[in-house]
């Protein structure tokens, strides 16, 4: 099968790639041209499509014909609502544009998120999974989480016009692998080794990156998977004190400072009340928007099965082993907490 | 009271700000928003609770009568758009730089003139409360006469947007690049106290490779009166704006960005004693200020903007002059082309 992952050169794009080729698949990397220029190139390395997708590109129609599976991995997070909306909506568009005029048929596997769903309105406890409403307010939630949603409904619309198209959409929580430990569902990052942890008791829908891979894959495979939403999550969600007790045993040097959950809730219902009275000529950063925080905050179930039940796949990787790659003992390449190492919100 | 009917062209990252700031002003109503992406100008409409929304801006002008066109393309689109809203007997409030020539500026600026309609740049930082209160005091005499200013800024613009090797930044194809994309913010203060000059010398420097263009400018502004020096850098963390006035009779020492004014006047021991306790007390009030607009307002540093906002629209409302007078407009673009002249770089 020859498959295309757009964004091949990001996080989740270089192990999809490995697990791809694994399957035996022939692998083109679409990425950034700069990306590509500062590729030093290996035996064994898959193809590479040098390819902004944030501005129409000329000829992509031609190139994109060969393709049997696209894997669409291109998103962007924590820069502004501009650049997550060219990163996530406007690369969309014109990768979907192209398909148009190139009357492309295949497998199409969107990566969406869970940012999609609309968590505020779910009570403590419930159950999330692939059913759970999408977002009703998106205008009220983060720039990630607003774009991620504008980019799976022009997926939907657009695909599913076209003749011969088969959809997937994979809606991931929070990915993590050693390469990247912060996680926003943890609070927030205090320099290069310290995290302000908000609560502590939370379950965390992660991810491990090579299983969100394998899942991917699966659906791009898998003919039971077609015209299906897929959520990608590992089975028993460590809570927030878990995985940084994990983090902290690997990395002494982490500090860790606990911030009740009350008493974040209590400063940012104060600032939102605030905000309320003063006609909306104040407005509190994100991070203190209750709106926006509440669905990385919520105690929530998660509920896995329904990959495994459709498709016959199971996680490669144990939760227990995939904190033990993430954080393992004597780790020679400890990597600092900060944004840059952060997820997208989720 | 009917409403003031307001459009919006250009929704690039700064139109956030504009659509913000206009939903908190009373008696101002969006009547719609144009660009060229569909998808863009669906997804502002839901965003900012706003509409109509156009691609086509002689349609938008047509169907929504507007009474003031704010023009946020890129400044190589605003002899056209601005044109075109002055036309359609719109008063124009248009994001810096207005233009990339003194001759383009001056285009627009005598059709303004010519249909008795207001035309005004933003000089957002002419209207920050610190700036504010210190050229009122400079003017009402207090100080004596003006003997130099020294007028520094320092953004850190990084690679994200200025220098992304794979979409070249509009402010690129205009002369002095990133540079003249700030230029019009400290010219604009240099022109509160200097609106002639007799020498005009340039220095600029690129100090950052890899980065287009220039990213230190230096230059000094004088007539047989006064003197001046202009900075920028492009390439400075954290982001620093401020201007130091020597008077005659006392100075002035104002940190734009952090919102703080130090007057420091001559006089006997005693008073600049109490001048020194003063100003402990202002730098603890300005910190503690600083605090609480971190908080409640994730738009501080735009404080400016909206005071200069309820000026412009009371002065609409009110058939008054523009809060930013032709004569410094006149002289701000005079300078800002000045220090980008071909041969007059030392």
């Amino acid at each position: 099968m020859k498959a295309l992952v757009t964004g091949g050169s990001g996080f989740l794009g270089r192990h999809l790639v490995t697990e791809l080729e694994a399957r035996g698949d022939s692998v083109t990397a679409m990425m950034r041209p700069s990306s590509a220029a500062r590729r030093e190139s290996r035996d064994g390395d898959p193809a590479v499509l040098a390819c902004d997708l944030r501005r129409p590109p000329e000829g992509l129609s031609a190139s994109l014909a060969e393709f049997d599976a696209i894997y669409h991995l291109v998103a962007a997070a924590g820069s502004g609502w501009r650049e997550a909306f060219e990163s996530n909506v406007a690369a969309t568009e014109n990768l979907l544009d192209a398909l148009a005029a190139a009357g492309w048929r295949g497998r199409f596997v969107h990566v969406s998120s869970f940012a999609v769903y609309g968590a505020n309105q779910l009570a403590r406890g419930t159950t999330l999974d692939e059913s759970t409403p999408l977002e009703p307010e998106p205008g009220r939630r983060d720039d990630y989480a607003w774009t991620k949603l504008l980019q799976e409904r022009l997926v939907r619309d657009r695909l599913g016009t076209m003749d011969g198209v088969e959809l997937v959409v994979v809606r991931p929580g929070a990915i993590y692998a050693k390469e990247r430990r912060f996680q926003y569902r943890l609070g927030r990052p205090l320099g290069e080794h310290a995290v302000l942890m908000l609560g502590g008791s939370i379950p965390m829908p992660l991810n491990y990156v090579e299983n969100t891979a394998s899942l991917l894959a699966e659906c791009g495979h898998n003919p039971a998977a077609v015209g299906e939403t897929f959520n990608a999550v590992d089975p028993s969600p460590p809570t927030q004190r878990a995985y940084l007790s994990a983090w902290r045993e690997a990395d002494p040097q982490l500090k860790v400072i606990p911030f009740p959950l009350w008493a974040y809730r209590l400063v940012a219902r104060f600032l939102e009340r605030a905000e309320a009275r003063s006609g909306g000529r104040t407005a509190p950063p994100a991070f203190l928007q209750p709106y926006v925080m509440e669905p990385s905050l919520k105690r929530l179930r998660y509920d896995v099965s329904r990959a495994m039940a459709l498709l016959g796949w199971e996680p490669p990787v144990s939760p227990e082993e995939a904190l033990r790659r993430t954080f393992p003992p004597n780790n020679e390449s400890n990597t600092s907490v900060s944004r840059r190492d952060s997820s997208s919100q989720l | 009271m009917t409403p003031i009917r307001t459009a919006v062209v250009g929704l690039g990252g700064i139109a956030e700000e504009h659509l913000v700031k206009l939903h908190r002003l009373p008696g101002v109503e969006v009547a719609g928003v144009c660009d060229l992406s569909q998808t863009l100008v669906d997804a502002v409409c839901e965003r900012y609770s706003v509409g109509p929304g156009f691609t086509d801006y002689d349609r938008m002008l047509g169907e929504t009568q507007p009474d003031v066109v704010h023009v946020l393309a890129p400044p190589a689109t605003h002899v056209a758009l601005v044109g075109g809203a002055l036309q359609a007997g719109a008063h124009v409030f248009a994001e810096k730089p207005i233009a990339p020539s003194l001759a383009e500026y001056e285009q627009m600026r005598d059709e303004a003139v010519a249909r008795g309609l207001l035309l005004t740049e933003n000089y957002n930082y002419l209207f920050m409360d610190s700036t504010r209160r210190g050229l009122d005091l400079y003017r009402s005499g207090q100080l004596g006469e003006a003997v130099n200013l020294d007028v520094s800024m320092g953004v850190g613009l990084g690679r994200a947007a200025y220098g992304d090797p794979d979409i070249r930044h509009f402010a690129h194809d205009m002369p002095g690049g990133a540079l003249r994309n700030f230029a019009s913010h400290p010219a604009s203060i240099v022109t509160a106290v200097l609106e002639e000059w007799s020498s005009l010398a340039v220095s600029q420097r690129q100090l950052q490779p890899g980065m287009p263009g220039n990213d230190e400018l230096r230059a000094m502004i004088g007539d047989d009166r006064v003197s001046a020096t202009l900075s920028i850098t492009t390439r400075s963390q954290p982001s620093q704006f401020t201007w130091l006035l020597r008077c005659s009779e006392g100075t002035l020492e104002c940190d734009v960005f952090g919102q703080r004014l130090q007057v420091i006047a001559g006089g006997s021991p005693l008073s600049k004693l109490s001048g020194e306790v003063r100003q402990g007390i202002g730098r603890l009030g300005a910190a503690a200020a600083q605090v609480g607009r971190a908080a409640t307002d994730r738009h501080s540093y735009f404080e400016g903007f909206a005071r200069l906002l309820d000026n412009f629209y009371a002065a609409v409302a009110d058939g008054g002059p523009s809060p930013i007078p032709l004569a410094q407009m006149d002289a701000t673009n005079r300078l800002v082309e000045g220090l980008f002249e071909e041969g007059r770089q030392v």
